[in-house]
C-alpha cells in the first residue's frame, strides 16, 4: 500500500481553467473539449511561441499547481501517453516526402520536450523525468514521482500529466479525444488530503473509464466517495482516502 | 533481454510476477515502424495494416517487455532523450528502495530510424566520419542502435548499482550548458549517493558524443570534480551513440569490464580517437587500448549520460574483488 499527500493541484482543459470550474465539473461532469490552449502570460513571448499546445497545457498546469518558489525547486515528472505525436507524425510525413527536417521541429518532438521547456522557463535544475506507460500513464507518473522523492531524499515533487487528441493520421487508434493537463504537488507528508493506493484485482477494474485516469482521479479526489478503482486491460489501482 | 531471461524467470518464480517491475528507457520507441506506416499512408491512403499506434508510443516498449516476461509489477518507460536508459536504472533502484517490488528489469532500447538520423543531421550534430570524442578534430556523433537490460534485486554481492545522480541544465532545448554545471551536479550527486569520494573512482565512462559542445562542457565538468588523472573513455567510437539506450548499453560495458577484473588488474574500456587533444579544453586522461589499472580493493566506476533538453544522469557501479 502506497500513500501520498496531495499538497496542491491544478488542471486545464478547454473551458475548465480555474479551480472552481473543476470543482463544478467534478460534481456534474460534462463533455470536455479538444480545442484551445492556455495563453501562458507569465512567460516571455519568444518562449511562448516555441510552445506547442501540449507544452502550453502542461506548463500552465505545472505553474498553476506550484507555489511561486516551488517551480524552480521541485523535482518533476512530466507524463504523457502520446507526447508530441502530432508533431512526430508531421515529421514522419516530411521524411516520406523526402523533405528535410528542421532542427527545431525535431528538438520539440521528443518526449521530454515539456519537461525541458519547463526546466528552462522555471530555471529548475532538479532531477526531471519524462514518462509514458500507455493507458496506465497516470498511476505510474505518481509512482515515478514517489521514486523521485526517494532519490531526492524527501520533500515534495511535481507531477504533471497531459495529453491531446491523436493526430488525424492515427485517429483510428484508441485515444482520450480531449486535450488536458493535470498537475499535482505530492509529498509523503504535510498538509492536504492523504491518498493510499494499491494494485487492484483484475475483476475489480471497471470497463474503460469515461475520462482519462488523471481526470477520473481528480473527480474522485474532489468527491466524497471513499475509493475508486481505475485501470485498463485487467491492470489498475484502487485509490482510497486515508 | 532474452539473454537474461533464465535469471528473470528464476527470480520471478521466487518473488512472484506482481513483485517484478519493468522500467525501460527509449527515445525512438518504434519510430522506424511508424515511418514505414506513414509513408504507406501517403502512398496508398491507408496506414500499413500491421502498424499499431502502441509501436510508436514510448510506453509500448515497456508494455511489450512486461508481456514477454510476464512481469506484473510497475511497468513504465522514461524518455529523456540520451539519458533515458540511465534514468530508468536510477528509477529502478528507487522502486526497490521503496519496496514496490523485489526485482526490476531495467535498461533501454533504441533503433536506427530516419527520424533520428535526419533530426540529428538537422541539428548539425552528425559527423561525416566515425566520431572522434574530445579531439581537436571532433566533428560530431555517429549514430548507433542497441539495447541492454539488467536485472536488479536487493541481493548483496555481485556488481552493485550504488549511486545515481540526476540534474537539469535549465539552459537550452538542444545545447548543453557550456560550463557543464548540470553534468557536474549529476556526477557529484551520484558520488554523494554512493558515499564515494572522487579519488576512489577507478574509471569514468564519458558521455563523449564527439560533438563540439558536449565534449567541451563534459571536459570542464569532469575536470572540476576529478582533475585530469581519472582514467576515462567514451565507448561511442566503438558502437556509435545508441541514444536512448546508451545509458544502459554503456553501463553494460562497465559491468562486463568489472567481470574481467583479475589478479588485481582491472582492464579498462579504451578511448578510440586520433589522440589529438583539444588545447582549448582541460586535459583528461583517456584510456589507451589494452590498458589495465591496478585495483586491489573495492572498484568503483561511473557512467555519464546527458540528454538534450538538459537532462543529466550519472550512475555508479561498485564491485568487490574478485568478481
Amino acid at each position: 500500500m502506497l500513500s501520498v499527500v496531495v499538497r496542491r493541484w491544478a488542471a486545464w482543459t478547454p473551458g475548465l481553467e480555474r479551480l472552481d470550474d473543476w470543482e463544478r465539473w467534478c460534481r456534474v461532469p460534462t463533455a470536455l473539449g479538444a480545442e484551445g490552449a492556455p495563453a501562458l502570460p507569465f512567460l516571455p513571448p519568444l518562449f511562448r511561441r516555441r510552445c506547442s499546445r501540449l507544452s502550453r497545457l502542461m506548463l500552465h498546469a505545472a505553474y498553476a499547481a506550484c507555489e511561486p518558489d516551488d517551480v524552480s525547486a521541485l523535482p518533476a515528472v512530466f507524463a504523457s501517453r502520446f507526447g508530441e505525436l502530432g508533431l512526430t507524425v508531421s515529421l514522419l510525413e516530411s521524411l516520406a516526402r523526402k523533405e528535410p527536417l528542421t532542427a527545431s521541429g525535431f528538438t520539440h518532438s521528443v518526449h521530454n520536450t515539456q519537461i525541458g521547456l519547463f526546466s528552462i522557463a522555471a530555471k529548475n535544475r532538479r532531477m526531471a523525468s519524462a514518462l509514458a506507460a500507455g493507458a496506465e500513464t497516470f498511476p505510474y507518473a505518481v509512482i515515478e514521482a514517489l521514486a523521485s522523492i526517494e532519490r531526492a531524499g524527501g520533500g515534495p515533487a511535481l507531477v504533471v500529466i497531459g495529453d491531446e487528441p491523436l493526430p488525424a493520421a492515427l485517429e483510428a487508434f484508441e485515444g482520450d479525444g480531449i486535450a488536458y493537463a493535470l498537475a499535482l504537488v505530492i509529498a509523503r507528508a504535510g498538509d492536504g488530503p492523504r491518498v493510499r493506493f494499491a494494485p487492484a484485482a483484475a475483476a475489480e477494474i471497471p470497463a474503460e473509464p469515461r475520462w482519462p485516469q488523471a481526470l477520473e482521479f481528480l473527480r474522485w479526489l474532489l468527491s466524497d466517495e471513499p475509493s475508486i478503482t481505475l485501470g485498463a486491460s485487467g491492470r489498475g489501482f484502487t485509490w482510497t482516502r486515508a | 533481454m532474452q539473454q537474461i531471461e533464465p535469471e528473470i524467470r528464476a527470480v520471478m518464480d521466487v518473488v512472484g510476477p506482481e513483485r517484478v517491475a519493468v522500467v525501460m528507457g527509449t527515445s525512438t520507441s518504434g519510430a522506424a515502424e511508424a515511418e514505414y506506416a506513414i509513408a504507406h499512408d501517403l502512398r496508398t491512403g491507408a496506414l500499413a495494416p500491421e502498424f499499431d499506434c502502441v509501436q510508436l508510443e514510448h510506453g509500448g516498449l515497456t508494455q511489450f517487455l512486461a508481456a514477454c516476461t510476464g512481469a506484473r509489477g510497475p511497468a513504465y518507460t522514461l524518455s529523456t532523450a540520451c539519458s533515458s536508459a540511465a534514468k530508468a536504472l536510477a528509477s529502478a533502484r528507487a522502486l526497490l528502495a521503496l519496496d514496490l517490488c523485489d526485482a526490476v528489469v531495467a535498461g533501454g532500447a533504441d533503433s536506427l530510424c530516419g527520424l533520428t538520423a535526419n533530426g540529428f543531421h538537422a541539428l548539425q550534430a552528425i559527423a561525416d566520419e566515425p566520431s572522434n570524442p574530445f579531439s581537436v578534430n571532433r566533428k560530431g556523433l555517429t549514430l548507433g542502435e542497441g539495447a541492454a537490460a539488467f536485472l536488479l534485486t536487493r541481493d548483496a554481492g555481485g556488481i552493485q548499482l550504488v549511486g545515481a545522480g540526476e540534474a537539469s541544465d535549465a539552459f537550452h532545448m538542444s545545447a548543453p550548458e557550456p560550463e557543464g554545471t548540470g553534468a557536474e551536479t549529476a556526477m557529484r550527486a551520484a558520488l554523494e549517493d554512493a558515499g564515494v569520494a572522487p579519488g576512489e573512482l577507478s574509471y569514468l565512462n564519458l558521455h563523449g558524443t564527439g560533438t563540439p559542445l558536449n565534449d567541451a562542457m563534459e571536459s570542464r565538468a569532469v575536470h572540476k570534480i576529478f582533475g585530469g588523472d581519472i582514467a576515462c573513455s567514451s565507448t561511442k567510437p566503438l558502437v556509435g551513440h545508441t541514444l536512448g539506450a546508451s545509458g544502459a548499453v554503456e553501463l553494460g560495458f562497465c559491468w562486463v569490464m568489472l567481470t574481467r577484473w583479475r589478479d588485481g588488474l582491472l582492464p579498462l574500456l579504451p578511448h578510440r580517437w586520433d589522440g589529438l587533444a583539444d588545447p582549448a579544453l582541460p586535459s583528461l586522461r583517456f584510456v589507451r587500448v589494452g590498458e589495465q589499472l591496478k585495483v586491489a580493493t573495492r572498484a568503483f566506476v561511473m557512467s555519464n549520460s546527458f540528454g538534450f533538453g538538459g537532462n543529466n544522469c550519472a550512475l555508479l557501479l561498485a564491485a568487490e574483488p574478485p568478481c
